[in-house]
């Protein structure tokens, strides 16, 4: 009987230090609720992450999708690209169906462009089974899938999610409007990027400053929101 | 088992000088002497890009081309690889640089083998310049390894090659042996003695990542003895299943039979319906059997699939059809193939009712080596082979300039800043993870709070769009929404001097429903080049 508690004592211990971990059954899936204000602002001693990382779930466990929406995504997306790379040690594929990639932009994000495989798929299906096929592979530890324009097929989509649960990779995708259906999606944010600051000397493409909000969505709006707000600064 | 090997010197040189390919090859065949003399290999050097010359195809040695290969007078004069040519001819003038030609180089290679079956029934392909040849079953034929050896120097001195010989047990030692023997010399190991042959000399001999090499000698592996007496067990567990073949070719292992040369005939499978096929699915069900006898009959031979053909017969006896599948790599896998040809047939209708169809094997390559006794996974080849059939497939989807890697270039234009390169050209490295950040229970170093500015998506080409300006040449409204605020102008000069008139002055321009754009101006049209995001 001790050591079922003790069993219990250690689960709960290491449930609490990871929060993004399942313990049991499907260790690939992340929880599906997001953070509440209140934790939000006032931090547990165990996880030190900033409020934005712990909002957006960074970094991300492998088998989760997050779809980021609203101004600002495809910043914050670049952003993860850098770190993926960097911190975990990941190679990066970027799945463009709209060509909108900007590389020299990217690099100055951090983006490793030597690492990245870049794909333009203007058809929205042959865009996702290039999707299945990279998360399939296992080859790379991150996905991020800007979508085309169109509806998106829905075997293809619910294949996508079928591929997600087994790989133990990460997708990230930039949500548009009406493109992108019946992919489980384990965490969606919405970021809304207002009130540039433009500093004198900055490089042509540099909208230096710029302030950052994101807050978490959920499918049916029945769980509490959360908003963390930032201001980053430029160089 | 007995292994002689020959290896040409300066390959590049002498295929390239030696380049009368088929000619050769008859009078060879026919008994007569070579109609070529011995080749001079003078001050050479090869640059430019790789790759077969197509038929009329005349490529140029550019001043920034580097040199890829230089032979051993221009060494001499202090040339070397990696320079430009530029660089290479200020050195020496007199230089003759020329650029590669894969074809003409696989064409001598092909000529080497053969000629070399006239003398040996077994002969084995061992790279660029070398071959292997089976010493057991030509010891009495010749009377004895002196025999052969004599043979075979007079052979290769009558076809005017300068090689090198080495005999020994395995190939990689014969291969070291030839390298450590001069030109017009044999060094023959004795049997049993590989081992001791090796152990003085230094790892570098091994095919090994110039990194991993470095991380031996630091923890003293520095010679090929002291590798073949570490534990197979450390090393696999640090560096990967390929440290057991380090092991394997440091301990003079080599238990694997040479393979002949011999050209296969053309491997096909052709399927007869009893009833016409008249849609797609149909088709692919009877090719997936008839791709999977091809694929398995070739991985038995360590081969994989490069080019196949399609012909599609049909029942009112029009002309066949051919649909070409070609991969960037080998496949030794039948659901690649299956995909690409799904994608070929989806692409163009069928016109009729499929009465048969034939698969032909256009080329086939080598797999890599599977080094454990079972694969990663059902069907993996390891994760290069992996890799290269995931790029495979995606160019399938993407089609060909659609995928790669960026490569950041100085450009006067934002459109004219990178190019794209396929996967692997600059070689990508992964970086160690930072410590404490696997589960983010640590404060990160690094956050999103670093920013350097919005994102910027760029369309296509920049669009035509409707702004009015102020006198000052300042957007203040933009496709109809009011401007709140600008930054800019900043001014992109055009080429002026080849009479291009395309000045731009950019913009960042805020407008009141929150998007923030990059526009420029040309002259007096106004231009969307991009959103912030």
């Amino acid at each position: 009987m001790g050591a079922v508690l003790a069993l219990q004592a250690a689960k709960d211990e290491i449930r609490r230090r990871f929060p993004h971990v399942l313990l049991t059954g499907q260790p690939h899936l992340r929880p599906l609720a997001p953070v509440a204000k209140g934790e939000l602002e006032g931090e547990s001693e165990e996880d030190l992450r900033p409020p934005f990382e712990r909002l957006v779930g960074w970094p991300l466990a492998r088998g989760s999708c997050l779809a980021l929406g609203g101004r600002g995504a495809t910043s914050l997306a670049w952003k993860m690209m850098a770190r993926a790379r960097v911190e975990l040690g990941e190679r990066v594929a970027y799945v463009d169906g709209t060509r909108a990639f900007f590389p020299p932009g990217a690099s100055a994000a951090g983006v490793d462009l030597k690492s990245l495989l870049w794909l333009h798929c203007p058809d929205l299906g042959k865009a996702l089974r290039a999707v299945e096929l990279l998360l399939a592979s296992r080859l790379f530890g991150l996905v991020v899938f800007d979508p085309p324009p169109g509806q998106a097929n829905d075997v293809l989509a619910r294949r996508l999610s079928l591929v997600l649960l087994r790989a133990p990779s990460r997708l990230v995708v930039l949500e548009r409007p009406a493109t992108y259906h019946n992919v489980r999606v384990h965490h969606r944010v919405s970021v809304e990027a207002a009130k540039p600051q433009w500093i004198k000397g900055q490089p042509r493409c540099g909208a230096a400053g710029w302030e950052l909000l994101a807050r978490p969505l959920s499918a049916g709006g029945k769980r509490p929101e959360a908003l963390v707000q930032l201001s980053v600064g430029g160089k | 088992m007995r292994i002689l090997c020959i290896r040409i010197l300066e390959w590049p040189f002498v295929a390239l000088c030696n380049p009368r390919g088929r000619a050769g090859g008859v009078a060879a065949h026919k008994g007569e002497a070579s109609p070529e003399g011995p080749v001079e290999v003078g001050l050479m050097a090869i640059a430019g890009k790789k790759g077969a010359l197509k038929k009329g195809e005349i490529r140029k040695v550019a001043p920034t081309h580097k040199l890829l290969f230089v032979s051993e007078k221009a060494r001499e004069r202090g040339l070397f690889p990696g320079m430009t040519v530029a660089q290479a001819r200020g050195l020496c003038p007199e230089i003759e640089i020329v650029p590669p030609d894969e074809g003409l180089e696989q064409e001598a290679m092909t000529l080497f083998l053969e000629r070399l079956e006239q003398a040996a029934p077994v002969v084995e392909d061992g790279g660029p310049g070398v071959a292997y040849v089976e010493v057991a079953s030509v010891r009495e034929l010749y009377g004895g390894i002196g025999g052969i050896v004599r043979t075979f120097l007079s052979l290769c001195e009558k076809w005017g090659w300068p090689c090198t010989l080495g005999v020994a047990g395995g190939r990689f030692t014969a291969l070291t042996a030839a390298v450590l023997s001069g030109q017009g010399e044999v060094r023959v190991v004795p049997e049993g003695k590989g081992r001791e042959f090796l152990a003085p000399l230094p790892v570098d001999l091994l095919p090994i990542d110039p990194e991993v090499r470095r991380t031996l000698f630091e923890v003293g592996l520095d010679t090929l003895g002291a590798l073949a007496a570490a534990s197979p067990a450390e090393l696999v567990a640090r560096y990967g299943d390929e440290a057991a073949l380090w092991v394997a070719l440091a301990a003079a292992v080599d238990e694997h039979p040479l393979c002949g040369h011999k050209p296969r005939a053309p491997l096909t499978v052709t399927h007869l319906f009893e009833f016409a096929a008249t849609a797609v699915s149909q088709l692919l069900f009877a090719l997936e059997p008839a791709l999977s006898s091809l694929v398995s009959t070739l991985r038995a031979q360590g081969r994989g699939i490069y080019t196949l053909l399609l012909r599609l017969h049909f029942e009112d006896g029009d002309r066949p059809v051919e649909k070409r599948l070609s991969l960037a790599e080998p496949t030794g896998r039948v659901r690649p193939l299956v995909d690409g040809l799904r994608l070929l047939l989806e692409g163009g209708d069928l016109s009729g009712p499929v009465s048969s169809f034939e698969v032909l094997v256009f080329r086939d390559g080598p797999l890599d080596g599977q080094l454990g006794l079972f694969p990663e996974r059902p069907g993996a080849i390891g994760e290069s082979g992996a890799m290269a059939e995931l790029l495979g497939r995606l160019e399938l989807l993407t089609g060909r300039g659609g995928m790669g890697t960026y490569d950041l270039k100085p450009g006067r234009q934002p459109e004219d800043c990178w190019r794209l390169l396929p996967w692997g050209v600059k070689g990508e490295k992964l970086p160690a993870c930072r410590k404490g950040v696997k589960r983010g229970i640590r404060l990160l170093p690094g956050t999103f709070h670093e920013g350097q500015g919005l994102a910027l998506r760029v369309l296509p080409a920049p669009e035509v769009i409707e702004v009015e300006a102020s006198r000052d040449e300042r957007p203040y409204v933009v496709d109809g929404a009011s401007v709140v605020e600008t930054a800019g102008p900043f001014q992109v000069a055009g080429d002026w001097w080849r009479g291009e008139d395309d000045d731009r002055f950019y913009f960042e321009t805020l407008l009141d429903d929150g998007l923030l754009l990059w526009l420029f101006r040309r002259g007096h049209s106004w231009f969307l080049q991009g959103v912030f995001d």
